[in-house]
């Protein structure tokens, strides 16, 4: 995973709980990282650690897991989508944005063999539907579902998400647009 | 607290710090992987540009819009360009006047499918090139048609192996029907040999019986009727001019003889020369191999040069494919003639001198030929054995060259072949062939 999602991670619960909340959670997982050194965005490191953090911070916060992950990939779009060369993202509305998405994705990591991108397929049933099936081995439905309510925040549009899981590592996500 | 931030603030700094030089030596490595793979892209391109120069044909890469992106050199030698005339061109306003489409649609994609056309190009020099034509549709994964690769081949060589090989049928024709040519001419002059000295002994029998008449004649005492028709007789001699036909129609009967002779002496050598082709060595008598060739290419020779033949008499016989030596006999005596004929065709009006000689050696036979043409110039010499090299415009000499010579004498006959020449004064050639 790389480790631009490691350092949203550290400014999304900095921005709720504070520095100080932060490096307790760090340093209290710390031992049990494979990553001893601090994560650095161009780097790729273990999904493992990834895990360990969020378990750590949901641990010592007391919050519910997936509503965590789903407020961070929420707190995550618009500063992913800000990493994007600005003449690279001029999309008209949310629909075609999620439709390239899985273009992007694979722009952004292809240098990184071992990046492991999720990948997402489509199927566009009408003019205000979309399904996008999702599939990786990380299996962040809930982060995923966060960053598409992200989305829609920065688009300005109202939709409404359905998911519905297909297999361990893939899950589709029936978008209606209003 | 203020303690405590101030310990924060220090795990924090430090962590960031080490996030520098983290992303420090990230970039570095990153870098130097950056130049290490560009120097690997570089190398690559290096290897193919180098394998695309090195090649024996022409290669031009189209783009999907048909525009030149890439031509290698031989592409500027054949259509004498340089890298701005073609490269960023379209194909059809480089390659010769054929139709071609001016995009990579379906159409174009039948079109160039498999394609292959000669075409003569003119050249800016105004020389003209056969040139083959092939063209290849470069696909990538999905179907995809990105270009188009157009491979032009020079046909120079190829079409004049092309002649070469009519040429050779041709003569391989004529050498099948001499054979049989020969066969029929030979039973004719055997009658007009056989009549001929018939004719010769028989005048000299009549000779002999007029001779003896007039001797007769002239110790006859006779009467005046019988002295009528004795004068009538003599005045018949008289016209018949029988002291004439005494001188001179022995000498044409002689003569006539020596041509019926020299017929089927060319005759004989003709046969001799048109053996078919065996399978296996023979032992071949090299000396009468010589005479016959040069009875046969005599025509070649006998207006511009002299022939003197100095052949050994203990010359043994050698194992040989005898058609492929006579061949190489003819070729380098053909040659030899045709040398000396350009000199007098120069300016040098004294005829020249062919000299075959012939030696025993002490494990091999040795043939010399040498004229006194024009020689070989320097910078030939080291190419007169290739294949299709000459200086002769076509039906002139056998047009297969020395190549033929120097393949049969060395690859068939474990023979050598040397030769030295001279400009301005002539060449000669040595083969020695192994005997047993």
């Amino acid at each position: 995973m790389k480790g631009e999602i490691f350092n949203l991670l550290e400014q999304f619960i900095i921005s709720l709980t504070g520095e100080k909340k932060f490096e307790e959670i760090y340093e209290s997982a710390l031992s049990t990282l494979e990553t001893k050194t601090p994560f650095v965005g161009p780097d790729v490191y273990p999904d493992e650690d990834f895990v360990k953090l969020v378990n750590k911070a949901v641990s010592i916060l007391g919050v519910e897991k997936e509503s965590a992950i789903r407020a961070f990939g929420r707190f995550s779009f618009s500063r992913l989508l800000a990493r994007i060369p600005q003449d690279q993202r001029q999309y008209p509305d949310l629909k075609t944005f999620l439709m390239s998405v899985n273009d992007v994705i694979h722009e952004r990591v292809k240098t990184l063999s071992d990046a492991n991108p999720p990948s997402f397929a489509y199927e566009d049933p009408s003019p205000k539907e979309l399904v996008m099936v999702y599939r990786s081995k990380r299996r962040l439905f809930d982060f995923v579902e966060g960053m598409l309510e992200g989305a829609a925040e920065y688009f300005l549009t109202n939709i409404t998400i359905e998911r519905v899981s297909r297999s361990e590592e893939e899950c589709s996500f029936r978008i209606l647009f209003k | 607290m203020e303690h405590e931030d101030a310990g924060l603030l220090r795990k924090r700094l430090n962590r960031e710090a080490e996030k520098v030089r983290i992303l420090e030596q990230l970039l570095e490595d990153r870098t130097r992987e950056l130049f290490m793979e560009k120097e690997r892209i570089q190398k690559g391109r290096d290897h193919l540009a180098t394998i695309l120069s090195s090649l024996p044909e022409g290669v031009l890469v189209a783009d999907s819009s048909l525009r030149i992106e890439l031509a290698n050199q031989e592409v500027y030698e054949m259509l004498e360009g340089t890298k701005e005339d073609i490269v960023g061109n379209k194909l059809s306003e480089v390659l010769p006047p054929l139709w071609l489409p001016q995009t990579l649609s379906a159409e174009g994609y039948r079109f160039f499918h498999g394609f292959y056309r000669e075409e003569v190009f003119t050249r800016p020099s105004g020389s003209k090139l056969p040139i083959g034509i092939t063209f290849s549709v470069i696909k990538l994964e999905g179907d995809v048609l990105t270009g188009v690769v157009c491979i032009l081949s020079d046909l120079t060589k190829r079409k004049a192996l092309e002649r070469s090989l009519v040429q050779a049928q041709k003569l391989e024709a004529v050498g099948r029907l001499s054979a049989g040519i020969a066969h029929e001419i030979n039973t004719p002059i055997q009658y007009v040999r056989d009549n001929t000295v018939f004719i010769g002994d028989q005048f000299q029998e009549a000779l002999s019986l007029v001779e003896m008449y007039r001797k007769f004649a002239d110790n006859l005492v006779c009467s005046a009727g019988e002295k009528e028709i004795l004068d009538k007789i003599a005045d018949k001699l008289s016209q018949v001019d029988i002291e004439y036909l005494v001188l001179e129609v022995p000498k044409a009967i002689e003569q006539t003889l020596q041509g019926a002779e020299s017929v089927a002496k060319i005759v004989r050598s003709l046969k001799e020369f048109s053996h078919p082709g065996v399978e296996n060595k023979i032992l071949l008598d090299i000396n009468r191999s010589v005479e016959s060739t040069t009875v046969v290419c005599r025509n070649e020779w006998k207006y511009v040069a002299d022939l003197e033949l100095d052949l050994d008499s203990t010359l043994p016989k050698v194992q040989c494919y005898p058609g492929e030596i006579s061949q190489v006999l003819l070729n380098l005596t053909v040659n030899a003639a045709h040398a000396i004929e350009e000199t007098i065709k120069n300016g040098n009006e004294k005829k020249g001198k062919i000299k075959i000689k012939t030696r025993n050696l002490e494990r091999e036979v040795e043939i010399s030929i040498e004229d006194t043409g024009g020689g070989i110039k320097e910078e030939l010499k080291s190419k007169i054995f290739d294949p299709f090299f000459t200086t002769k415009p076509i039906g002139k000499g056998t047009g297969q060259g020395l190549a033929m010579v120097y393949a049969t004498i060395v690859d068939k006959h474990s023979g050598t072949i040397e030769f030295e020449s001279q400009e301005g004064s002539g060449t000669i050639f040595t083969i020695r062939l192994p005997k047993g």
